[in-house]
């Protein structure tokens, strides 16, 4: 039995794991960034 | 050392900035390696053959995933115990970290399971306290946000990493307790019954794990405290022009 194919389920989906949550944590902080500048600019019309 | 500089979120945030790239690239650098020593060193195993490579991610997320669930409860009884804000914070940014990696245990231990069991899953006890593991992470994740008021949130949460640590021995000891289908440790302070690069592989993979996390817990902390400290002087100054 070729057992490649689990072992390459395993390693494949651990890394694109990896991957997406590299990815939330640029977005997170590029969203709690956008709302800084948002109230910043909400302070400045005020 | 005055360790409650570093208590302040402001301080830590800095901090926190300056250490995560490092460890970012340690885990870079002990996973090269680790799946060097896992694949090309590390001999085929007589019994399982190569499917047993599983063993250099599947053990080292599951490790994680019961010690990061550990620090989550800490940090989360220093912050009722305390009231300390970046004890709360803290505890938030470990706790998807923990999930993912006990997802990846699950998830490995299922495709491994699979050619060895001849089955992906069954209810056996590590398996399904594993499982329960992964429920509390999602259940402290949704509780620390069902609230308006983010200090309820983590107060609500935290109590339930606390009581979810009772799961953590029946996770380790479940091999012992039970008759299951997992085999017991390979690996023991006393020593070990693998061979030597076959070991290698695993704690330079379990590094890797460690070294990720908290690169990963640093970076999302980060944000938390942004999110948290949105209102305060010096957030909008870093936000006008600081890193």
């Amino acid at each position: 039995m070729n057992h490649d194919y689990f072992v390459a389920m395993s390693y494949g989906a651990a890394a694109v794991a990896v991957l997406v949550e590299l990815i939330a944590l640029r977005v997170r902080r590029a969203r709690a960034l956008r709302r800084i500048e948002q109230e910043r600019e909400l302070e400045t019309q005020d | 050392m005055n360790w409650f500089y570093f208590a302040s979120p402001a301080t830590f945030y800095r901090l926190a900035g300056r250490l995560a790239p490092w460890f970012f690239a340690a885990a870079a650098l002990f996973a090269a390696a680790g799946l060097y020593v896992g694949f090309v060193v590390a001999p085929t195993d007589a019994q399982q053959g190569e499917v047993y490579r599983v063993i250099f991610i599947h053990v080292p997320a599951a490790w994680m995933s019961m010690f990061l669930y550990f620090v989550m409860a800490v940090y989360g009884a220093l912050s009722l115990s305390f009231n300390t804000r970046l004890s709360a914070m803290m505890a938030r940014a470990v706790a998807p970290t923990g999930a993912l990696f006990t997802f990846i245990a699950l998830w490995t231990g299922a495709f491994w399971g699979r050619p060895t069991w001849g089955t992906y899953w069954a209810w056996d006890a590590r398996m399904t306290s594993e499982l329960v593991l992964l429920f509390l992470y999602f259940g402290f994740l949704a509780l620390a946000s069902a609230f308006e008021d983010p200090r309820r949130g983590d107060r609500a949460a935290a109590l339930l990493a606390l009581i979810g640590v009772v799961n953590l021995p029946i996770i380790y000891f479940s091999v012992k307790w039970w008759n299951t289908l997992h085999q017991g440790s390979s690996v023991s302070f006393r020593g070990t019954s693998m061979h030597v690069a076959m070991l290698q592989s695993m704690l330079l993979m379990s590094a890797a794990a460690w070294m990720y996390a908290i690169g990963a817990t640093l970076t999302r902390v980060r944000a938390i405290i942004l999110e948290r400290e949105v209102r305060t002087h010096w957030v909008r100054a870093l936000a006008a022009g600081g890193p």
